[in-house]
């Protein structure tokens, strides 16, 4: 006996969702027609009004297909396709990316590093040995020590420069008794699509060296910053105490596309750090002594 | 705060504290997890698609409906303009529903009239 498998609500889903699909890619097969006459005829505003409706067509038809869904969930996207923009997109923008305005305003890297009001475009996703963290989480120096890979996760299919570059604005001046920014890492002229997300070539302004939290210092903020360049930029190598990052994006128009940082204070694996990589004596900070504003008085016996 | 624990009230009044303040705990209700939440969640999407479907099937036909009405009426007024101002005005001369009901105490011994036949508004 055949097991005849019942008409569930599920399967009346499935109909539907079929259906609008094949709805909608017929539209989309006219909408291109259209777009093709158009195109001949040179109407700018029509084609942008055309381009964005094939592409709603695009993901919509897809959009409520449950076996995309399961891949979104479980992290298989295919960037090339404009359903899976679309949702990472969605995510990044309702959960991502409130939460790290949220941190870097509360931290203060807002206005120390990035200018207040800037709209985070891509994520900077920074793949630290054995953790994942959220934005300005507390990590240990020790994992820093090597350059971890990094993945900007954006939106557009066609192939972008970008500046990325890691700051410190917690670093100690001594000479000036402040704080000023020093920068660890830059690299130039990386080539990035939404396919293309691995932050790999380009050319390297100034080496990697690790964070370096010094002993008697507060909690530091790591930051990374990635940087939409409208041309590709020369960039000639300057020191990494005393830079300014708003002057420097300024200074080559740069638009700040991306943050992301992460905290770190001293630890035993700092003094490895400079001793191994950075090969110079390690600073101890502390404070000032104490000045005796009273002087005492006789006791009386 | 006087206390008093006699043997004897003690059960009932603990019983009564136990029913108003102290609820069972049972297990809540198993979370869907896996294929199932993912056909329910599809479910849910399809309904949401089908009232969208719906709504927009409405609105087109409404707008349809209001396009060639409007065309006919501009039409119209180019043609006859007493026609015109007879077709977009309302019947002026009825303004309260003479059919609607009084509120009464007690209900009518009359509940329903069959027989009614409403006034057709011939203007």
């Amino acid at each position: 006996m055949s097991s005849q498998p019942r008409h569930t609500a599920f399967d009346e889903a499935m109909n539907l969702i079929q259906q609008d699909k094949k709805e909608r890619l017929e539209m989309l097969t006219r909408v291109e027609k259209e777009i093709d006459r158009v195109t001949k005829g040179t109407l700018a505003a029509q084609l942008t009004a055309l381009s964005a409706l094939k592409t709603d067509l695009l993901v919509k038809s897809e959009l409520n297909d449950p076996a995309v869904r399961q891949n979104f969930e479980n992290n298989k996207v295919d960037m090339s396709k404009p359903v899976y923009r679309y949702l990472s997109q969605r995510q990044f923008n309702n959960f991502l990316r409130p939460k790290l305005l949220e941190r870097v305003t509360q931290m203060s890297v807002v206005p120390d590093l990035v200018d207040v009001g800037v709209q985070p475009q891509v994520q900077i996703n920074v793949q630290l040995p054995n953790q994942s963290f959220e934005p300005g989480d507390i990590v240990t120096p020790d994992l820093t020590t090597s350059l971890p890979t990094i993945n900007i996760t954006n939106y557009h299919t066609d192939s972008r420069l970008y500046t990325i570059l890691l700051v410190d604005p917690d670093s100690p001046d001594v000479t000036n008794k402040t704080y000023q920014q020093y920068c660890h890492w830059m690299i130039t002229n990386v080539e990035l699509s939404a396919t293309e997300s691995q932050v790999q070539g380009g050319q390297t302004v100034l080496a990697y060296q690790p964070p370096h939290p010094q002993k008697g210092t507060k909690k530091h903020r790591y930051t990374w910053i990635a940087y939409e360049q409208p041309t590709k930029i020369d960039v000639t190598p300057m020191s990494r105490d005393g830079f300014n990052t708003k002057a420097f994006a300024q200074q080559h128009s740069l638009v700040t596309r991306g943050v992301n940082f992460v905290r770190q204070q001293w630890d035993a694996s700092v003094s490895d750090i400079y001793k191994d990589i950075l090969g110079i004596q390690e600073p101890i900070y502390g404070k000032p002594p104490k000045v005796e504003h009273y002087i005492q008085r006789h006791v009386y016996i | 705060m006087s206390t008093q624990s006699s043997g004897s009230g003690d059960n009932r009044v603990d019983m009564i504290r136990r029913v108003l303040f102290e609820s069972p705990q049972r297990p809540q209700s198993a979370p869907l997890e896996g294929d199932a939440l993912q056909q329910h969640e599809t479910i849910e999407r399809a309904w949401k698609l089908h009232i969208m479907r719906e709504r927009e099937r409405r609105q087109r036909s409404l707008e349809k409906q209001f396009r060639s009405l409007h065309v006919a009426m501009t039409e119209l007024e180019k043609t006859s303009d007493r026609l015109f101002k007879g077709a977009s005005v309302k019947s002026r001369h009825i303004t309260y529903p003479k059919q609607a009901k009084i509120p009464t105490d007690t209900p009518s011994t009359k509940v329903w009239d069959y027989s009614y036949k409403a006034l057709s508004d011939a203007l």
